[in-house]
């Protein structure tokens, strides 16, 4: 199955288009470190509010900052898919891209532990007020996760099959 | 340049960053230098939207107890970036991307402290200690630096990345 995803990715016009040019890459590379940027600085952000800092701005207020982390997140998918499609091999085989997946599978299932069961609670959260230690949990660990995301991602080339 | 490269490569540190092989080595560096790059990046690039109009309900003074947050990445970074630079001096050095990078720093720095000055410490009438609702009371000029230094950090990203590509020389010995 992995092999069919392989074959499938490696014959995309998109990796066709990954593969055609060093510039091609390089630019690709820079819009990744920039929706990198947008989702940790957006993200970033709100999780070290939640956890206590910066509380005289209010949880919700903030919150509205969050749809630039999913469009650097957007901006990373498109871009992640090429590098992907262009050399599957360099990615699907690679102990650093395995770990950047279940850091981002993780990401998503706290992402999900977030607006199922703290959000209701947190929006509330006004300025000098603490979140719940339960909402400061998840917050920690998005912190941490995504952390781990970009540190797997720099290490890729260091793991090459 | 040449002796003074040499110089470098052959010290104990370049050798130590260059020859061990070790993820918490060189690697490390890399990771590091990301990290910064999204902490002071991440902290600097909220700062402006909010100053362009972004998220109005945040207190824009509030704001500043983030600030130290981009500092901390700058920390990172200059550590960082001094062992890459230590670990490839040629490498950079030979390439004239590597001083436009610098420079896009330098002025991005200064932008920032510009905005600081203005907005956090009060220093324009009018803007220090808005509340809500603040982005109409702002400064052109102070909107204007912020769509700057979007553009500044912007930029400088596209350089670092593109240093890997655009070295002529990756030591001094060729």
């Amino acid at each position: 199955m992995i092999e069919d995803f392989e074959m499938w990715a490696r014959a995309t016009q998109w990796g066709e288009f990954g593969r055609s040019s060093q510039w091609v890459w390089a630019t690709t590379e820079s819009f990744h470190f920039v929706g990198l940027s947008l989702l940790i600085g957006t993200v970033g952000l709100f999780d070290l509010r939640l956890m206590g800092m910066a509380k005289s701005i209010p949880v919700a207020a903030l919150h509205r900052l969050i749809p630039l982390g999913i469009a650097g997140y957007a901006v990373n998918l498109f871009t992640g898919s090429l590098f992907l499609c262009a050399y599957p091999d360099q990615y699907l085989y690679n102990r650093a891209f395995q770990f950047k997946m279940a850091f981002m599978v993780l990401a998503g299932l706290n992402i999900l532990a977030f607006y199922s069961a703290g959000f209701r609670q947190a929006k509330t959260v006004g300025p000098g007020e603490d979140a719940s230690l339960q909402i400061r949990l998840i917050a920690a660990f998005s912190f941490f996760l995504w952390f781990g995301v970009l540190t797997c991602g720099r290490l890729l080339t260091f793991y090459r099959p | 340049m040449d002796p003074f490269f040499v110089w470098i490569e052959e010290s104990a540190l370049t050798t130590f960053l260059r020859e061990t092989n070790s993820v918490f080595v060189f690697p490390a560096m890399l990771v590091l230098h990301a990290v910064g790059m999204a902490l002071l990046v991440g902290t600097h690039l909220v700062v402006a939207v909010r100053i362009l109009g972004l998220a109005p309900l945040v207190p824009l003074s509030a704001l500043k107890f983030f600030v130290p947050v981009g500092w901390v990445g700058l920390g990172v970074n200059v550590f960082s970036g001094v062992l890459l630079l230590a670990a490839y001096p040629t490498k950079a050095l030979t390439n004239p991307l590597f001083y436009i990078k610098m420079s896009l720093v330098v002025i991005a720095l200064i932008v920032f402290t510009k905005i600081n000055k203005s907005v956090f410490c009060g220093a324009s009438e009018g803007t220090g200690g808005d509340t809500d609702g603040g982005a109409a009371t702002l400064a052109l000029r102070d909107k204007r630096m912020a769509m700057l230094l979007l553009i500044l950090w912007a930029a400088t990203i596209f350089a670092g990345r593109f240093l890997a590509y655009t070295y002529t020389r990756l030591t001094a010995f060729n």
